[in-house]
């Protein structure tokens, strides 16, 4: 589903992803470890189509985002670190205009509603303005983005720094059910603990590579940690 | 470190907070950019206002010989008919004009001083101009007024909230700073990054003068000293509006659109209205109005006094007795009766004009001050009035101009009329005279009121500028005072 | 998808308390500069109409006198009705008046300052003399709080402050992410948030630029007047329009919301304070107006040549001998002869404004602001071409006046109650209507195409990579 056939890009004469190889199938988490600027958001932008590749291509379902950039995005939802809504709408209101924006205005308040109660807001808060929630708040809102818009590829950056513990919690179960009904889904972020226990596979970057990838279902969580903090140092 | 001197350590604490003040604006590229403009249109309005200063001058002090050289070389005629003739006195330039031209465009610059008549100033350059030299007038007290502040808001207008939003305010507080020093440190890095740029303008504004000679008279310098402290404060102030603005702020964003609409206001619109305001409420009669009545005045006797005839009456019988005559039926020459009663008749008329000019300067003077009353509403208003008056360009200047001719028209006329009465004898209007009393006509010699006059005249603006100065500052140091950290 | 974003912006911007005061302040500044341009219009026409009802009764007395006087009446000489010279020089002056434009209201423009009523007599014309003042010497340096200023001046800021955040306030929320990974592409959305603004613009400017000045103002009203308001809408909309895609360019290329207002309120300085006043300097600077001050002793000198003149070619001084009508004569032929040798300086003036009006034609098209503030001028007839012509019409008439009244003081022949009928009366025309249609044409095709290259390249800048920072 999401596709990178030797991505890179380049800023002048700083090269941030090195033609990044990598497939994510239907059904997939992928989890992209490393350290800041180790190309992993850029890597997230590129399939957004927010910044341009210098060589390769990033690709979802088959078609290239530069060429297609309104096909593929219809594809795919993004949840960056600090899912940002219009603070003077209400969670109901932020949702209809996103998923409008998506091409599915069709939907009426009574399913945008249930999907809201399906990532676990409250429902008092769902006819608050946005400017009164949390962040996890927010965060849920963006997975409901996602589930209303019926995506078919997950793109998220560090979505649950900063999170407390239980909010966290709720989330990766979020994705774990996102998964299970056949979403791809890429993300970025520091977290191993989280990694290993929600994602199927595993890469780590490096200076802009991908230095390697393993499937978690073969490691312990103490061995990725330990490949990590090698992969770090070396 | 038990050695270290604790008022030292202030100081160079004061230091280092200006210190990187003066690194944060002047590494900013787009304020040096608008810096280097602000200074560019000052030097190019400075330039200018000198080249025009000195050729209005020229121009003045030419034409004012010409004019004496007409009014001596005319033929020989009856000194009452050379009255009539008259002659013309040419205003010249207000001592500061090349840095406020203020009204100087909009009012009359030529003046015939003539029996019988207090005529108004003519030619007003406006008038000879386009639309588009209205539309905006660049001048260095212009690029001061308006632009200097936008470039204050531009320096500072992200004081306080780029700390906060960068989170260097929590570092600065938690090391214990005070927020006056903060704030004092801010206002200094400010004011010196400004100085760096109006100070050496105003050298070259001193150089200017100097080389170019002649653009300041007696006093002037004492005038653009007091120009230079009104324009510093002046600078001050919108400083501590910046800083106030920018404390009280939750965003740099916020800060920037507060200030930018008190800039708006307080310079294009409040000045406006403010003159709208001043005109409604203390009535001036217009300039018809006026020669209406003074002409209804002489035809009749001011209102409520004594008539024509009898006035002039009443003033012939003065001089008969001053003439060391007992009464009208003494015999005399014809010239004397004539230069008499054209003595007694300039009596009743400058009383007339006495009379509605101290009226028209009485209401004028109300406005006036109404209008610099107003500067309670900005800041704006009261630089303004304060700059075109130590620049000698505002309307109280021109009608002290205006008055100090209508003296010497007085003094003219009476000269003539009196030499008419005492040398014609009995040849009545046949007489003549020639040089000899044309030479002796006074000559008209004009110098500007001194500053005490005007610093007495803007009183109130002197008083709103401190007030402003001390409420900006006051406002500053509370909204600091009060600054959250998150 | 134009309508959901369009809609969301519609209840962002009405639910910004800032945005209501700002178009709130602006409409209240809007009714205000109408109704003080409706008062100063109507203080004009109370002056005209005055002055005229004056001159009217005046010709009446004077026709009645003379028929008295033929019926036997006693004769003041020195007020004699019949006599040329004196009906010529005094009793019959004319108060040649500029009628007010439809839309004089809008734009008091330099009508504060120019005569819009001047005398005519016999008399050489070495100055336009007449009157002028309405209003304070303050309020000629401020300039008068007119919709000219209003619409010059503050229309763009209130484009600004409707529009400087428009992209950057999203990328700053960190909303424009999220919009972005949907198949939208961000041209297609600012398009969409820029025509809600442009909606909102175009009905601030129907009310406050249309409707306010009709209900305030009043007397927007006579021949001509829909053409003029249509022409003065499609300056409003393009000045307007202008301002706008200026602030999508800025949006497009600038990264910060507070960065973007600073940028807007300098080019707004520029454009507006800056340019005006250095194309004022270089118009001042390459047709410098000739000089009044020695225009005044010019004359004197002429007149003093003329009359030695004059008086070496006929001998006499003025003699007390001289009889009424040798003296009345000799003081017409001064008149001309004075008004022959100082017309070229009074041409220079003339001309000299005409080139500088012509310089700032050419040079309105370096700032847009120029070009609305000209074009409003022209529109409301308050503008140096309009008051030129009226110069010219009233030079003309003076002609035909002084050939009135020379011709009979040369013959001797007195005036009789049928000259008075005959007398020529003044008839202001207006100038073609095709040359404030090429002039105000010209200007709006100077608004249209730097709007035009804006948009263009705001679009090309929203094309750009999209970083969210």
């Amino acid at each position: 589903m999401l596709h990178a056939e030797g991505l890179r890009k380049q800023y002048g004469e700083v090269v941030a992803l090195h033609g990044l190889d990598l497939m994510v199938k239907e059904g997939e988490l992928f989890c992209l470890l490393g350290a800041n600027g180790a190309g992993k958001t850029t890597t997230i932008q590129l399939f957004l189509g927010f910044i341009r590749p210098s060589a390769g291509a990033a690709r979802i379902a088959g078609l290239n985002v530069v060429e297609h950039p309104l096909q593929t995005k219809a594809l795919l939802a993004y949840i960056p670190e600090n899912v940002m809504l219009y603070p003077n709408l209400t969670g109901l209101e932020n949702l209809r205009f996103f998923t409008t924006l998506a091409g599915k205005g069709e939907l009426q308040d009574t399913e945008l509603l249930s999907m809201l109660s399906r990532v676990g807001l409250a429902a008092e808060a769902v006819n608050r303005r946005v400017g009164t929630y949390s962040k996890g708040m927010r965060q849920k809102v963006g997975i409901a983005m996602a589930m209303a818009k019926n995506a078919k590829a997950l793109l998220l950056d560090e979505p649950t720094s900063g999170l407390d513990p239980k909010a966290s919690n709720e989330f990766s179960a979020l994705l774990r059910r996102l998964r299970d009904d056949g979403v791809a889904i890429l993300m970025a972020t520091h977290d191993i603990f989280r990694s290993k226990q929600d994602g199927d596979r595993v890469g780590i970057m490096k200076e802009g590579r991908l230095v390697a990838i393993h499937t978690t279902s073969e490691l312990s969580h103490a061995d990725l940690e330990r490949v990590y903090l090698d992969h770090m140092h070396h | 470190m038990a050695e270290v001197n604790p008022r030292r350590s202030r100081h160079s604490m004061l230091g280092t907070l200006i210190q990187k003040e003066l690194r944060e604006i002047s590494r900013n590229g787009s304020l040096r950019i608008v810096g280097v403009a602000v200074f560019g249109l000052l030097l190019v309005t400075l330039g200018l206002g000198l080249r025009e200063a000195r050729a209005v001058r020229a121009e003045r002090y030419a034409a004012q010989k010409v004019a004496d050289g007409h009014f001596r070389t005319q033929d020989d005629k009856n000194p009452h008919v050379a009255a009539h003739y008259g002659t013309y006195v040419f205003k010249p330039a207000g001592a500061l004009s090349f840095v406020n031209p203020g009204v100087d465009a909009f009012v009359g610059v030529s003046l015939k001083l003539e029996a019988h008549k207090r005529n108004r100033l003519e030619g007003a350059r406006a008038r000879d101009g386009t639309a588009l030299a209205r539309f905006s007038r660049l001048s260095v007290a212009s690029v001061l007024e308006l632009l200097v502040p936008i470039l204050v808001v531009a320096m500072g207008f992200a004081a306080w909230t780029a700390e906060r939003e960068r989170g260097t305010l929590r570092q600065l507080k938690s090391l214990g700073v005070e927020p006056r020093s903060l704030l004092v440190g801010k206002l200094l890095g400010l004011l010196l990054a400004l100085a760096a740029l109006l100070i050496p303008a105003f050298a070259l504004c001193v150089v200017g003068v100097s080389v170019f000679g002649g653009a300041l008279e007696v006093g002037g310098w004492g005038r653009l000293f007091a120009l230079v402290l009104v324009y510093g404060s002046y600078v001050v102030l919108w400083a501590n509006l910046t800083l106030w603005a920018s404390a009280r702020a939750k965003s740099s964003r916020g800060a920037l659109v507060t200030l930018l609409g008190i800039w708006v206001s307080v310079s294009l619109i409040v000045p406006r209205v403010a003159t709208d305001i001043a005109m409604v409420l203390s009535r001036v009669p217009s300039e018809a109005v006026l020669s209406a009545r003074v002409k209804a005045s002489l035809n009749e006797g001011v209102p409520g006094g004594t008539a024509r005839e009898a006035r002039v009456n009443e003033f012939s019988e003065k001089l008969l007795l001053q003439y060391g005559f007992k009464g009208a039926e003494t015999l005399m020459d014809a010239s004397l009766l004539n230069g008499l009663e054209l003595q007694a008749e300039a009596l009743f008329e400058n009383e007339v004009l006495d009379h509605h000019y101290a009226e028209l300067g009485a209401a004028l003077d109300r406005q006036e001050r109404l209008e610099q009353v107003l500067g309670v509403l900005s800041p704006v208003i009261v630089a303004r009035s304060l700059s075109m008056a130590l620049a000698g360009t505002d309307a109280a200047h021109h009608r002290q101009f205006s008055d100090r001719a209508e003296i010497h028209r007085r003094a003219l006329v009476d000269l003539l009329n009196r030499e008419f009465a005492e040398k014609g004898g009995t040849r009545g209007f046949d007489y003549k005279a020639g040089k000899e009393l044309w030479e002796k006509a006074p000559k008209f010699a004009y110098s500007p009121p001194a500053l005490q006059w005007v610093l007495g005249r803007q009183f109130p603006s002197l008083v709103l500028l401190v007030c402003w100065l001390v409420v900006s500052a006051l406002l500053a140091y509370r909204a600091v005072a009060r600054l959250e950290v998150a | 998808m134009f309508w959901t974003v369009f809609a969301i912006e519609r209840r962002n911007l009405l639910r910004d308390r800032a945005v209501w005061a700002v178009l709130l302040g602006f409409s209240i500044l809007v009714a205000y500069a109408a109704l003080g341009g409706a008062s100063y219009a109507r203080a004009e026409r109370e002056q005209i109409r005055v002055t005229k009802l004056e001159e009217e009764a005046r010709f009446k007395a004077l026709r009645q006198e003379v028929i008295a006087i033929q019926n036997g009446a006693p004769v003041q000489h020195s007020k004699d009705p019949r006599q040329p010279s004196i009906v010529g020089r005094e009793l019959g002056r004319q108060a040649l008046s500029l009628p007010e434009s439809p839309l004089g209201a809008m734009s008091v423009g330099q009508r504060d300052l120019l005569p819009h009523t001047v005398w005519v007599t016999t008399e050489a014309r070495l100055a336009d003399t007449g009157q002028e003042d309405v209003g304070s010497l303050s309020r000629k340096v401020s300039g008068v709080f007119d919709l000219a200023f209003v619409l010059v001046f503050l229309l763009p800021l209130v484009v600004v402050v409707l529009s400087f955040d428009l992209l950057a306030q999203e990328r700053e929320r960190g909303t424009l992410a999220l919009v972005l990974s949907q198949p939208v592409s961000l041209a297609a959305f600012v398009g969409a948030k820029a025509a809600l603004r442009g909606a909102v613009l175009l009905l601030v400017l129907l009310f406050a630029a249309l409707i306010v000045p009709f209900v305030f103002g009043g007397g927007l009203g006579g021949e001509g007047a829909p053409g003029l308001i249509a022409l003065y809408l499609a300056l409003l909309v393009l000045y307007t329009a202008f301002w706008f895609c200026l602030a999508l360019c800025v949006n497009a290329y600038g990264t910060s919301s507070a960065g973007n207002a600073l940028s807007l309120m300098s080019l707004w300085l520029v454009l507006v304070v800056v340019v005006p006043g250095l194309a004022s300097v270089a118009v001042d600077a390459l047709y410098p107006s000739p000089s009044r001050v020695e225009l005044v002793n010019r004359t004197r000198e002429v007149a003093r040549e003329v009359e030695a003149q004059m008086s070496a070619v006929e001998g006499d001084h003025g003699a007390p001998g001289e009889s009424a009508v040798a003296s009345a004569q000799r003081g017409a032929r001064i008149q001309r002869e004075l008004e022959s040798r100082v017309q070229p300086v009074l041409d220079a003036f003339a001309t000299q404004l005409a080139r500088q009006q012509a310089l700032v034609d050419r040079l309105r098209f370096l700032s847009p602001a120029i070009i609305a503030y000209e074009g409003l001028n022209d529109v409301a007839g308050s503008g140096v071409t309009r008051h030129q012509h009226f110069s010219r019409a009233v030079a003309d008439y003076h002609t035909e006046y002084k050939k009135f009244f020379f011709e009979r003081i040369a013959l001797n022949r007195k005036l009789g109650s049928e000259d008075y009928d005959h007398m020529p009366r003044f008839q202001y025309r207006e100038a073609p209507v095709a040359e404030l249609l090429q002039s105000v044409g010209l200007g709006l095709l100077g608004l249209l195409v730097p709007s035009l290259a804006l948009l263009l390249a705001a679009f090309a800048g929203f094309r750009r990579d999209f970083t969210s920072g």
